[in-house]
């Protein structure tokens, strides 16, 4: 070592050579006393931190108290949103469930006054950034905990049907964390606690970012953006996020060679079960606004889409055949008609609010009351009923409402133009 | 198994740390194997098949340093070379062989296909560890070499996978002292304030620092001025707190059990100059390369240009070491440059004697820094290309921009931000204000704090403890108080409300 040492160092330290530090001369029994301290502060932090999480119960699971000045608006949850909304599910024991993305998650809400005065007990398992895979999951574990529901209304979304055709059909969803983890992370972890702590602070906020006890998460909070950036920012923000994923999507429905894909196989088991339960289906295809279809256009993804619908039907029609007393509609909400062709309010403009769309993805719940007023039966015109014999007929509402829309409101169509324009430039 | 984990805070730690000091009460050597074998269960966690790799890598090295230390003349040497080119040709395999592939191929334009050879954890600590014991051996400095010491030395759980990078005659002593198979309540009280202090930088600081980090290099398409720095900032703060937050946890876990290792990091954003930064990060790799690279190319002995060309080499290498990578590879070879820089600096500015205050002293730090930081962009990135894209923003030629929710709560300072150039962009707004503010956070506890050793100022907790500037304030220094009970109790709370999902350590993929 000494041989080395004489030599520069250039390039770092040697250790061992440091002078020593003073040293501490503090009797045992104080490192005995510290440590013990050190102890209880861990310890009685642990108490206090479950306690009080289990208290506010941010999440809905224990319900030991329910103020209005403490506690009851709880916040969205930022993890195992899965599992906190099937215990809140096993819990509720819904016979009208609602499954799909955040579109269904954010649009239907299961506290409609359509719901309860149909008889309905409704719960909201729709999931943000989710596809049927999680749908069919969850569904699947909400059958370990409750009975099957009576009706089930599925939120599917055309953008997950689209595949490359050399993908390899997908493993079985994975099992997700263990039951023991997520109770053991919502009551014990620093988000827990910053939950706890969020959800006292909400019961005074004006526009809470939160979720329901139903499950819905209304988004209250854009209110809140659209005050102080006006709707266009938040519909063209979004909008340029859509462009780039859009011009990235394959225009295909199915793995080369096959009649499957992921979501076709996870549509097929979801479908098959709840014809086995008796259960009440209704495919929705989501009411995306005119902006979104026109982006859809502008991508190339029209005919896709149509393709899709035939799909839909198709697969109805086959679950109708292995099972003749399954009750499955399909509705198609898509076109550019009516409440799909809102206008959005011009740049700058923070007043005006738009009454049917946070932006072009996702609908509020005034459109989402119109869903579910035809699915349960309402006298509307709004949403069409899809079968084999109504393809074409569909077909030619979408081309009328498209040429209604386009004159009514061309500026979507090119902004739409552009913005896939834009994304198609910067794409890698 | 992760430090930053429950199993291994409440199951392994405490039954390995009572199994040994019960053992250690009717035999030291019982002792030193129970924590041989802890260790490998420790090691066997992550993938039990690389155990057998791990345990004949110690007994071909312990049995090829016996026969370096018994022969004589050129056999020596004969053995020695033998024994270090099997090591690095199992390093090269397990880590190397897919790089080399790929440049075969490029060079030749050929279509070899590349192996996918899963590294095996920790190689690259135990491989050089061993290797620095073999060159040791061959020149006569080994003096304790009973195998039980030797396997403990090697696998020696709180350095296994990630370091400090040993050397044998700091630590295989340490395992024949009576006084480390000794429980002692100040080992305990120390090392668990130690271990403290370097789980709260990992979990409460760097955990928090990498999505913003990630979000830059691996998801964002806005590389202007303010984003691009934020995000490599938050990189440079997350490694940081990340491995010298291990390096407290594997000093802390280690002191518990009465042996002292290494310091591995010395506050090495506050250096001066980059000779400086590497005398404060990593320092054990930087002595191993010093020491088993440097010195033999020659060092400074052979003129300026050699010295240059020696420093340059060593830091290649050192980057090459990080990783089977051209990115790692640029990284070292910036360094490298660096170093000569400062040295040719150096020598410019003593003979023109030029000055150098205080306002030097910052410009100098805040040049380090920034030049650090542009090297971390290629250590981090996953290609050059994403690299020269992100060094692009730093310089400000992607414009400055900044998100227009940010924009409406400037008022009127928004329209003359606009004529000096600054452009405004939808969304981000939440991700750019989260990146700045940890960044500040970041900031301020690597630049303003003081750090572990510091604290820790009243004890020699690891080797090589520097005698650094005194704390002003006696608040700031260690003791066993109450008051200090209460600190590092909360610290601990923390820490462990956020081990809800552990993250792994940067510097275990090296």
């Amino acid at each position: 070592m000494e041989q080395i040492q004489r030599y520069d160092d250039d390039t770092g330290v040697m250790a061992g050579a440091a002078a020593p530090a003073a040293a501490a001369v503090q009797p045992q029994a104080s490192y005995r006393r510290f440590t013990a301290w050190c102890g209880a502060v861990v310890g009685a932090g642990v108490l206090l931190v479950t306690g009080f999480v289990a208290v506010i119960d941010p999440y809905h699971l224990y319900g030991f108290v329910d103020s209005p000045k403490l506690n009851h608006v709880k916040p969205l949850p930022e993890q195992y949103r899965e599992q906190i909304k099937l215990a809140q599910a096993a819990a509720v024991r819904p016979d009208l469930i609602l499954l799909g993305n955040s579109r269904v998650e954010v649009g239907l809400d299961p506290d409609s006054p359509q719901v309860s005065a149909h008889g309905r007990t409704a719960y909201n398992m729709g999931l943000a950034g989710t596809s049927l895979t999680v749908s069919e999951r969850m569904y699947a574990r909400l059958r370990g905990s409750a009975a099957p529901a009576a009706m089930a209304v599925i939120g599917v979304e055309f953008l997950d049907f689209l595949v490359k055709p050399e993908e390899t059909p997908a493993p079985p969803a994975s099992s997700g964390p263990s039951p023991w983890q997520w109770r053991f992370d919502t009551l014990f972890s620093i988000k827990s606690v910053s939950d706890a702590l969020r959800t006292v602070r909400l019961q005074k906020a004006a526009d809470p970012e939160t979720m329901t006890g139903r499950g819905q998460t209304p988004l209250r909070n854009y209110n809140q953006f659209a005050r102080q950036e006006g709707y266009y920012a938040i519909f063209q923000q979004k909008a340029g996020d859509n462009a780039k994923n859009l011009v990235r999507k394959p225009h295909n429905l199915f793995v080369a060679g096959t009649n499957r894909s992921e979501s076709i196989d996870r549509l097929r088991t979801l479908l098959d079960t709840m014809a086995r339960d008796r259960t009440e289906v209704h495919l929705v295809i989501y009411p995306y606004h005119a902006q979104l279809m026109a982006m859809f256009e502008e991508a190339g993804l029209q005919s896709t889409m149509d393709d899709w619908r035939q799909l839909l039907v198709r697969e109805a029609d086959a679950v109708r055949t292995r099972y003749p007393n399954a009750r499955i509609d399909v509705w198609d909400f898509s076109g550019y008609g009516g409440m799909r062709c809102e206008r959005i309010p011009a740049p700058g403009d923070t007043r005006t609010a738009t009454r049917w769309y946070w932006e072009a993805g996702h609908f509020k719940s005034t459109l989402g009351e119109r869903i579910l007023q035809r699915v349960l039966g309402g006298e509307t015109a709004f949403g069409f009923r899809l079968g084999a014999d109504t393809l074409a007929a569909n077909r030619q509402r979408i081309a009328a409402e498209r040429a209604q829309c386009a004159g009514d409101y061309p500026q979507v169509f090119a902004g739409a133009r552009d913005l896939v324009a834009n994304a198609r430039a910067s794409a890698p | 198994m992760l430090f930053n984990s429950f199993t291994f805070l409440f199951l392994f730690l405490p039954v390995t740390a009572i199994g040994y000091f019960l053992l250690a009460r009717r035999s030291h050597v019982q002792a030193a194997g129970w924590l041989a074998l802890a260790s490998l269960t420790f090691y066997g966690w992550w993938s039990y098949y690389y155990i057998p790799l791990l345990l004949g890598s110690i007994v071909f090295n312990y049995w090829m340093g016996q026969r370096i230390g018994h022969a004589a003349g050129p056999a020596r040497k004969r053995w020695l070379t033998a024994a270090v080119a099997t090591d690095l040709g199992l390093l090269a395999y397990y880590k190397y062989a897919d790089f080399f592939i790929s440049g075969a191929n490029w060079l030749a334009h050929a279509d070899i296909p590349l192996l996918h050879v899963v590294l095996p954890i920790g190689i690259s600590f135990f491989t050089f560890t061993q290797i620095a014991y073999l060159v040791d051996t061959y020149q006569g400095k080994v003096k304790e070499a009973r195998f039980l010491h030797y396997v403990l030395f090697i696998t020696y759980f709180p350095h296994l996978i990630a370091g400090p990078v040993l050397h044998h005659a700091e630590m295989m002593p340490q395992f024949d002292k009576p006084a480390s198979y000794r429980f002692s309540f100040q080992n305990v009280a120390v090392g668990l304030s130690i271990f403290a202090i370097g789980l709260a930088k990992k979990v409460l600081i760097a955990d928090n620092l990498a999505p913003h980090a990630n979000f830059l290099f691996d998801m964002a398409d806005i590389f202007s001025l303010a984003n691009a720095w934020g995000g490599v900032l938050a990189y440079a703060f997350q490694l940081y707190f990340d491995f010298s937050g291990y390096s407290d946890m594997a000093i802390g876990i280690s002191l518990m059990f009465g042996i002292r290792l290494p310091l591995n990091f010395d506050s090495p954003y506050k250096a001066a100059n980059i000779v400086d930064f590497w005398r404060r990060w990593h320092m054990t790799l930087s002595r191993f390369l010093r020491d088993y690279l440097y010195v033999p190319l020659g060092g400074n002995r052979k003129g300026p240009v050699r010295r240059y060309v020696n420093l340059l080499a060593t830091m290649l290498l050192g980057g090459l070491w990080h990783g089977a990578g051209m990115n790692f590879v640029i990284w070292g070879a910036l360094h490298g440059i660096y170093l000569v820089i400062n040295h040719g600096w150096n020598a410019v500015a003593d003979r023109l004697r030029l000055p150098r205050g205080r306002a030097w002293a910052v410009f100098s730090w805040a040049l380090t820094f920034a030049a650090v930081c542009v090297a971390w962009v290629f250590f981090r990135a996953t290609s050059f290309d994403k690299a020269m894209t992100i060094l692009h923003g730093m310089a400000g030629l992607d414009g400055i921009g900044l998100p227009a929710s940010i924009g409406q709560q400037l008022g009127p300072l928004k329209p003359l931000l606009e004529q000096w150039g600054v452009t405004f962009y939808l969304g981000g707004g939440s991700r750019f204000i989260e990146t700045w503010q940890w960044v500040v956070i970041g900031g301020f506890i690597a630049f303003c704090l003081p750090n572990t050793q510091q604290i820790m100022g009243r004890y020699e907790a690891a080797l090589g403890t520097m005698a650094g500037p005194r704390l002003a304030a006696r608040w700031q220094i260690w003791q066993p108080s109450r008051r200090w009970s209460f600190y590092i109790g909360a610290i601990l709370l923390g820490s462990l409300l956020s081990l809800s999902r552990p993250a792994e350590f940067l510097y275990f993929q090296f």
